[in-house]
């Protein structure tokens, strides 16, 4: 499994975005930096050089597929894999989203306990062979 | 007379007589003048039309009316002949084309139609319209139109076809669903937002009572954590429940996203057990199945795991402990039967008719021990309904509770290759011929290509086929002229015929393709879904027609001879004995004849009458024996045939005349 140490999670809820940092800090042992906008990942994102990026969906102004379009325009991460976070799961949009180059949907609510399990899940399971 | 002289002379007038009472009254007078020597006479001619015009005003009357309702009605219906042509084009239909009725008549149809269909299909209303039968165009497509603005919008469009006065008649009707599609979009839009709003603070409620449950942020005193276990427990059941209304939402409105396939029922069921595996541990219950054979269902896959779970859980949850829940599949005729049984207390009578409602639940005290948010039957309801199935229950206090649904075995999507459907290719192209070849090999359906109408002559005479394809462009000899050939032939009376052609439409006569009785023009390039979708209407068309017969024969030389003379009017069930007779009667299948042998190794046919009397008392009776048969036993059937006497061809007709074929 590649060493997922560093996630840039961009989420604009103040409250989820504190419980997500326990969840993936202090019991998933990943480095988390957050950002509250799309403008404030690309910002960011050369200095913090993640492995990961959690990026929530609806956001006002620069939405999460807006966010992901942008971010692989940069070259050094055109390729970094991407987790979206959404709280509307139509089965549609879920294969949108794949199209996007998102490797996989965590659906709100989700559960912190588990979350960090499940995002190492997710990138195992698509761990190019 | 009334008008005195009349500068006009010979030429008859409608004017108002008065008569001696008074009254007036229309007439007809014309008036020729005479010349008698010096003398000139006027003589008049006068005719009473009261009753002409009585019956002149009530026509008008009658016309208006009918004007009025056609232009009254809120769809619009549009009228054309076999060319394309519009004939009537009534107010509704000036309103959502925008185009005013004296605009578009005498002018084609296709003036309606945007590209690509305009070009494609060489316009579809007259496509459609053209292969005439309802039954292939079906009971009413959603299309695009074109308005006289240019602007394209979302169509339903029915069509009919009928004959005036000997003239084929087309009249389509048409309803504009901009409208009907934007409030669907507003509806789907509201949907996701909704579901947005609620579950993110959710999300953050949920959350965060999780963490500290789990001591991630601190230990938790007892009592503390005790109210932090109430909160969570009721956030995850909110959770629960948006889902699940949201899930019905969804389902309701046509938007549940059904992803219909074909699935292997019992492999679906395996994998429901495994993921239910957990739950029915925890409740101290065990889950065993029994399914040997395997049956395939069109069905969502996801769905229908969500139905299995439901009933599973349900099952579970309602089961005594260390008790085993048994899940089984079933044929039952054309469809198949998944049964969840538990050995609980059965379903309190009062509640058995609210069972599928929304939030009925049987004890409100069990909700929360239960759990769950008493949707999940009108959810499983919800979808199997959608599956074209039925969701039932059977339940009492001694025996426990079944849940079952029943859906439609889908073995016969993909036909066998036994199956007796041929079409005959006829298309001079090579490549375009093996293209066609290819499409139909891969449904499963034998065909031969003819690259001439020579070729398509000589295998028809050889072959029996339910459905040609025709080019219209044959090396010796004109398609439709062709088929006009093959038309005059008697034995060709049931051969379908599917047009499949590069030549516009509307440069053919489209009268005579009505009379060739041709049931649907394919333009090319060809539309290979287009294509399948039409044989495939066109063959259960067929078969529809065909009679169901149930054969009652020991003697196999006679089973095989009656199987092969009757084959071509349907579809035989053969038993051989009076037990399989009885036990097939008893199945729910509609025969349209039966055929009895009259001895049979475990009884006589008379033994069987009465059972056919009381599931079958419409159904026609031939009676098979090698002696005459008595009196009575003659009354109690339609027909009686005694073997010896019996030739091949009277056996035939007589199962012909019955069958009224």
């Amino acid at each position: 499994m590649n060493n997922i140490k560093k996630i840039l999670y961009v989420e604009d809820e103040v409250d989820i975005q504190l419980i997500v940092k326990i969840a993936l800090c202090d019991i998933g042992d990943f480095t988390v930096e957050i950002c509250s906008s799309g403008k404030e990942a690309l910002q960011k994102i050369n200095k913090f050089n993640p492995d990961l990026v959690l990026l929530d969906v609806m956001m006002p102004k620069m939405d999460g597929p807006e966010t992901l379009r942008q971010l692989r325009k940069i070259e050094k991460f055109a390729s970094i894999p991407v987790i979206f976070v959404t709280a509307k799961i139509q089965e549609q949009e879920i294969n949108e989203y794949k199209k996007l180059g998102a490797l996989d949907i965590v659906s709100k609510p989700f559960d912190p306990l588990t979350l960090a399990e499940q995002i190492k899940n997710m990138v195992e399971k698509n761990e190019p062979s | 007379m009334t008008s005195g002289q009349e500068k006009i002379i010979g030429i008859g007038r409608e004017v108002s007589g008065l008569r001696k009472d008074g009254s007036t009254f229309p007439l007809d007078l014309s008036i020729s003048k005479i010349n008698l020597g010096e003398e000139v006479i006027f003589a008049g001619i006068v005719r009473d039309i009261s009753e002409k015009r009585f019956h002149q005003e009530e026509l008008q009357q009658s016309q208006d009316r009918l004007q009025s309702i056609v232009d009254n009605v809120y769809e619009g219906i549009i009228t054309i002949d076999a060319k394309g042509t519009i004939n009537s084009f009534n107010l509704a239909a000036e309103k959502i084309f925008g185009y005013k009725q004296d605009e578009v008549l005498s002018k084609n149809v296709k003036m309606l139609m945007p590209e690509p269909y305009h070009s494609e299909h060489d316009g579809y209303l007259a496509n459609y319209m053209n292969t005439g039968k309802e039954k292939i165009i079906g009971k009413g497509r959603e299309v695009k139109g074109r308005k006289k603005d240019g602007n394209l919008f979302p169509l339903f469009l029915a069509v009919t076809h009928t004959n005036n006065h000997g003239k084929p008649l087309f009249v389509g009707m048409v309803k504009d669903l901009t409208e009907q599609k934007r409030l669907e979009r507003l509806k789907n839009e509201f949907i996701s937002t909704v579901s947005h709003e609620l579950r993110t603070p959710l999300t953050s409620i949920r959350g965060s009572l999780s963490l500290i449950d789990a001591g991630v942020v601190g230990t938790v005193d007892e009592k503390v954590s005790s109210l932090i276990q109430i909160a969570l427990n009721n956030s995850e059941r909110l959770i629960l429940l948006i889902n699940d209304i949201l899930d019905i939402e969804k389902i309701e409105s046509g938007e549940g996203n059904f992803e219909l396939e074909k699935v292997n029922l019992n492999e679906l069921l395996r994998d429901s057990i495994k993921l239910n595996q957990g739950f029915a541990r925890e409740h101290e219950v065990f889950l065993s199945e029994d399914n040997k054979d395997d049956f395939f269902v069109y069905v969502d896959k996801n769905r229908l795991q969500q139905v299995i779970t439901n009933l599973i859980s349900n099952a579970v949850k309602y089961s005594p402990k260390g008790d085993t829940i048994l899940i089984s599949t079933i044929k039952m005729n054309r469809h198949v039967r998944l049964k969840v049984h538990d050995n609980g207390s059965g379903i309190p009578k009062s509640f058995k008719k609210r069972i599928f409602q929304k939030f009925a639940q049987a004890d409100s005290s069990d909700t929360k021990q239960k759990g769950g948010t008493g949707l999940g039957l009108n959810i499983s309801k919800s979808i199997i309904e959608k599956f074209g199935g039925t969701l039932g229950f059977q339940s009492s206090k001694e025996t426990g509770t079944t849940f079952f649904f029943d859906l439609l075995i889908s073995d016969n999507n993909k036909r066998k290759k036994e199956d007796d459907s041929r079409i005959l290719i006829v298309e001079d192209d090579y490549d375009i011929a093996n293209l066609l070849s290819t499409i139909i090999q891969e449904e499963n359906i034998n065909c031969d290509i003819a690259h001439s109408a020579e070729e398509a002559k000589a295998l028809l005479s050889k072959n029996k086929y339910q459905i040609m394809t025709l080019d219209l462009m044959l090396p010796d000899q004109d398609g439709l002229e062709l088929l006009e050939e093959l038309r005059k032939d008697v034995t060709l009376k049931n051969l379908s015929v599917i047009v499949i052609s590069a030549k516009e439409l509307s440069s053919v006569s489209l009268e005579n393709s009505c009379a060739l009785e041709i049931v649907d023009w394919i333009n090319k390039p060809i539309n290979k879904e287009y294509l399948i979708g039409s044989l495939n209407t066109v063959i259960k068309e067929n078969e529809k027609n065909k009679a169901h017969i149930l054969h009652v024969e020991d003697d196999p030389d006679i089973a095989n001879l009656v199987n092969i003379l009757v084959k071509d009017l349907g579809k035989i069930d053969l038993v051989v004995n009076k037990k399989e007779a009885l036990l097939q009667l008893k199945k729910d299948i509609s025969y349209d004849i039966i055929l009895l042998d009259m001895l049979l190794p475990d009884g006589s046919a008379e033994e069987i009458l009465p059972c056919i009397k009381e599931n079958y008392p419409s159904i026609p009776v031939v009676l098979f024996s090698a002696q005459e048969v008595n009196h009575t036993l003659k009354e109690q059937v339609t027909k009686a045939l005694v073997k010896s006497r019996t030739t091949n061809s009277l056996l035939l007709k007589t199962i012909k005349k019955i069958l009224n074929k």
